[in-house]
């Protein structure tokens, strides 16, 4: 699914974050990143996420290079095959739950479903439906986490990449979003974890310790 | 609900929920566009009137003016015997008599001017003046008779007025038999009315004017301005020398065109300065006139909607240096540079259309009221007029305007870098 080859990623020429990256992440594994601040996790989820696109080396998603295709086609799989979950959830304040979740349909060209009862069954499923007209400022770190995993699963994405996703929740809340993203692992989607807490880094079917701007099992 | 139904709640719903900033966008774009409508207005009631005086004049008929007795006996010897035509001339303006209206004690002045004719068909063309523009209309006897060539031929103290010189001097529209005091000159000659005509609709202002006096009660003197028609014979009998003016039209049909070129031609020979009028040389005046204003007004108007677009593309990159967050998570799940850019510029759109709506409220509101305000302080009948086209045009240079002026502010959006907005950490 993704395949990382020799990817180099440095800042300003001189801070090397990224060396000679390689890996392969099968469909349906479950990956998890752990590293220290300043390791580089936070650059290699956005090289993953074809969010930066100034690096070296080859990256496919699929199959296929991304190395070199237009900003279109980068937003097009960023939009229907990845799904983001942030340490800080990253909602939009000025909009409603429900506006928040749905915001990925605008970008979604082509598909055509019944967004509102998909809406629905996403935020059902992680019990925030009750929630759908209230504005982000008013939830709870944890409802406010729910609500960006119903966002980044409304397109039914291939992969999920999360950053801490339990970094700011409390321990009810952080099983939760550990059960939903087991849940997810059992659906077959592909999984990237970022965390520097190895308590946390469990249950995954790869480990890495990202160090010196290299991976290490 | 639909992918649009989505992009309409979530983009433009949630547009118009920072009401500060966009009241103060929409105000700002607002006032260069009640400026082009409330412009645009005037200039059309001005060209309205303008060419309205232009189509009074009869098409087929020709003016020329000179107060000189060589254009006289010109016109008489060389003109006359060869064209069509019709020859009036006009006398001074002489008070006439100072009539008191009862209901209020308010002193009138009556001022007439005496256009001698020498025709007896005041069905065909009629002469007249107003503000010092001249109208050659066609008219139709009401009342009584017209000026006949046994009037003519006798110098008969007769006269012909329209309608509402009827009104404002007797009350009555028929005042056939009633008497004017004229002092000229020789003395006092009284002119008896002998006929009436339809009003020839270009002096509504002068009865506008009377009953807006006669309203206030401070009681002073008021002039009114009135043209009598009386036979040609007794100006020359009694008020020769104090004609201003001699006036020719020329209304042969079938020879329209040789008779001005005639004219003309004699003119240029004998050294005479005259000026010549029709309905050709005052729409051409007018086209002049338009032009000139439009152009001016055009460039005014650009340079208004240029500084309000301005002042959109302003508020517009603070929006988006504010909305860089958003733009960031909006990149991220999936929104690419042009659809970034496409969401910044309906906005700008949008915004400017609907300051579009305001703008034409509001102007049609002004506009109204300005008409009331005219009408009844200034007796005037000038109407800002706002068609259906000019509204068209307001919209169509919103939206032009709002593209224009927010294709900055969205390049700037759709280059935001999302990995230096999104917090990971």
């Amino acid at each position: 699914m993704i395949e990382m080859i020799n990817i180099s990623k440095s800042y300003n020429g001189e801070r090397q974050i990224l060396r000679d990256l390689t890996l392969h992440i099968r469909d349906g594994e479950y990956i998890q990143i752990v590293g220290g601040s300043g390791a580089g996790k936070s650059t290699f989820l956005n090289v993953i996420g074809l969010l930066d696109r100034n690096y070296a080396g080859k990256l496919k998603i699929a199959g296929r290079s991304v190395d070199k295709i237009s900003d279109t086609e980068i937003s097009a799989i960023r939009c229907c095959h990845i799904g983001f979950i942030f340490q800080s959830y990253n909602l939009i304040h000025n909009m409603s739950v429900m506006e928040n979740i749905s915001l990925p349909a605008i970008y979604a060209k082509g598909k055509r479903p019944d967004w509102k009862k998909r809406i629905e069954e996403k935020m059902s499923a992680l019990g925030i439906w009750h929630l759908k007209n209230q504005f982000i400022q008013y939830l709870s770190g944890g409802e406010k986490q729910r609500v960006a995993i119903a966002r980044a699963l409304l397109l039914d994405p291939d992969i999920i990449l999360a950053d801490e996703p339990t970094g700011n929740l409390d321990v009810d809340n952080a099983n939760i979003i550990f059960e939903t993203l087991r849940e997810l692992h059992r659906q077959k989607k592909t999984i990237v974890m970022v965390t520097h807490n190895t308590y946390v880094a469990s249950g995954a079917d790869h480990i890495y310790r990202l160090a010196d701007g290299k991976l290490y099992e | 609900m639909n992918n649009m139904g989505i992009f309409f709640k979530n983009n433009i719903m949630v547009l118009l929920r920072n009401r500060l900033r966009i009241a103060l966008t929409i105000f700002g774009c607002s006032i260069g566009l009640l400026v082009f409508i409330i412009g645009n207005a005037c200039m059309e009631g001005y060209f309205y009137n303008l060419y309205r005086d232009a189509y009074l004049f009869c098409n087929n008929v020709v003016l020329l003016f000179d107060g000189s007795d060589d254009t006289y006996d010109v016109l008489e010897n060389a003109i006359k015997p060869n064209y069509s035509t019709s020859i009036y001339s006009s006398g001074d303006t002489f008070f006439v008599s100072s009539n008191k209206y009862y209901y209020n004690g308010v002193k009138v002045e009556n001022n007439i001017s005496y256009i001698g004719v020498n025709q007896n068909d005041f069905s065909n063309i009629i002469l007249s003046k107003h503000n010092d523009q001249y109208f050659c209309t066609k008219s139709k006897l009401i009342y009584g008779r017209g000026i006949t060539d046994a009037d003519i031929q006798n110098k008969n103290h007769v006269a012909v007025v329209e309608k509402n010189t009827a009104q404002l001097l007797f009350q009555t529209d028929n005042c056939v038999g009633e008497t004017i005091e004229v002092h000229c000159y020789y003395g006092y000659i009284e002119l008896e009315i002998v006929g009436v005509i339809d009003t020839l609709g270009i002096h509504d202002a002068d009865v506008l004017t009377v009953k807006k006096q006669l309203s206030q009660t401070d009681n002073k003197d008021i002039s009114l301005y009135h043209y009598v028609y009386i036979p040609n014979t007794l100006v020359q009998e009694y008020m020769k020398d104090d004609v201003k003016e001699i006036r020719v039209l020329v209304y042969d049909e079938n020879n329209y065109k040789e008779a001005v070129s005639g004219f003309t031609m004699i003119m240029r020979e004998m050294d005479l300065s005259t000026g010549i009028v029709s309905r050709k040389s005052m729409l051409q005046e007018a086209d002049e006139v338009k032009w000139n204003l439009k152009t001016t007004f055009n460039i005014i108007i650009i340079l208004i909607i240029t500084f309000s677009g301005l002042l959109l593309v302003t508020i517009f990159v603070f929006s988006v240096k504010e909305r860089v967050y958003e733009i960031g998570i909006r990149r991220a799940i999936g929104a690419s540079k042009f659809d970034i850019l496409m969401q910044f510029m309906l906005e700008g759109m949008l915004i400017a259309v609907i300051s579009a709506f305001f703008a034409s409220i509001a102007g049609i509101i002004v506009c109204n009221f300005a008409n009331t305000v005219i009408l009844r302080f200034f007796c005037i009948k000038f109407s800002l007029g706002i068609s259906l086209r000019l509204l068209f045009a307001t919209f169509g240079i919103a939206a032009l305007q709002g593209i224009l002026f927010s294709v900055v502010p969205a390049i700037v959006a759709a280059r935001v870098d999302p990995t230096e907005t999104i917090r990971w950490e």
